[in-house]
């Protein structure tokens, strides 16, 4: 079996061209943060007003425009490793407490912030 | 008791496969020490897929599942992962990109390259639908796909290497014959 095959080079145009649209910026991020459970919004957190609180058997501050997980009950601790996010793009996903917490991009956030 | 051709060839095909699992359980071990830095629970490089890309051409289809199940199970308990949300993202992902990989292979279309990295490409957007839909319910995890996709693809292309250069010693149809 050859390494690199005639059709190959497809497989890799269509991973290029996926990892490209993926990768398009998300837009204007708006200070605020959005705690999902379940799949559920359970909670806006105001980004620009230092906080700290307990969910879910996490501990969650904001702090300075950003939001981390800073103790957390689940096995890993991967959300708390990841430190604090203070923009769209990666949310912090803690698995086995089923929590998302995610800094939504633009457009939609105008809304939320204007309440 | 009279000795026939298909016991001989039930044998080889246990020991292969026991030799398969065992190779690719010590490397799921050894990569899960390897720091992965993406925060994806259960999240590695993929490096034990070596073990699928050797034999996905010599393999039956319910062989190279075996097989992906195998490595995955014992290399779950060696790691004591067995049965947490990162270990069923990972079997999900692994079972779907051995099918594909098995396809792929049987099309004869394809190189060792574009095999794994479709391989890896497709496991990891099955263990990020699997966190979506079952675990976490939330779509947001598959923010993560990019990064992971640039990452597997980096450890696809390092197995896709290795398996050539070993295939190209060894011969591809080993496993059975």
């Amino acid at each position: 079996m050859k390494f690199l095959g005639k059709f190959d080079w497809l497989i890799i145009v269509i991973l290029i061209l996926a990892a490209i649209i993926l990768f398009i910026p998300h837009g204007q991020s708006a200070p605020i943060a959005e705690i999902y459970h379940d799949g559920r919004l359970v909670m806006t957190v105001d980004l620009r007003v230092d906080s700290h609180f307990n969910l879910e058997g996490m501990e969650i501050a904001v702090s300075g425009g950003r939001i981390s997980v800073v103790d957390s009950d689940c096995p890993d601790r991967i959300c708390v490793n990841q430190g604090a996010i203070d923009r769209p793009g990666i949310p912090i996903v803690c698995v086995p407490n089923r929590v998302v917490i995610k800094i939504p991009a633009g457009d939609t956030q105008f809304d939320a912030i204007t309440q | 008791m009279t000795y026939r051709d298909s016991d001989a060839q039930t044998a080889k095909r246990i020991t292969t496969l026991s030799m398969l699992v065992a190779m690719g359980s010590v490397m799921y071990l050894l990569e899960s020490l390897i720091p992965f830095p993406l925060p994806v629970p259960g999240g590695r490089w993929g490096f034990s897929n070596l073990v699928l890309l050797l034999a996905v051409n010599g393999l039956s289809l319910r062989d190279t599942l075996y097989l992906a199940i195998g490595k995955t199970l014992v290399g779950g308990l060696l790691t004591g992962r067995l049965g947490t949300p990162g270990f069923i993202m990972g079997i999900s992902g692994i079972v779907a990109s051995a099918l594909l990989m098995w396809l792929l292979s049987r099309s004869r279309l394809f190189g060792m390259a574009g095999i794994s990295l479709a391989g890896a490409a497709v496991s990891n957007l099955v263990q990020l639908f699997v966190a979506a839909w079952l675990i976490v319910r939330s779509g947001e995890i598959l923010f993560l796909y990019p990064y992971m996709l640039l990452l597997g693809s980096i450890s696809a292309l390092i197995n896709a290497y290795i398996a050539h250069e070993v295939i190209r010693r060894i011969g591809d149809t080993i496993w059975f014959d």
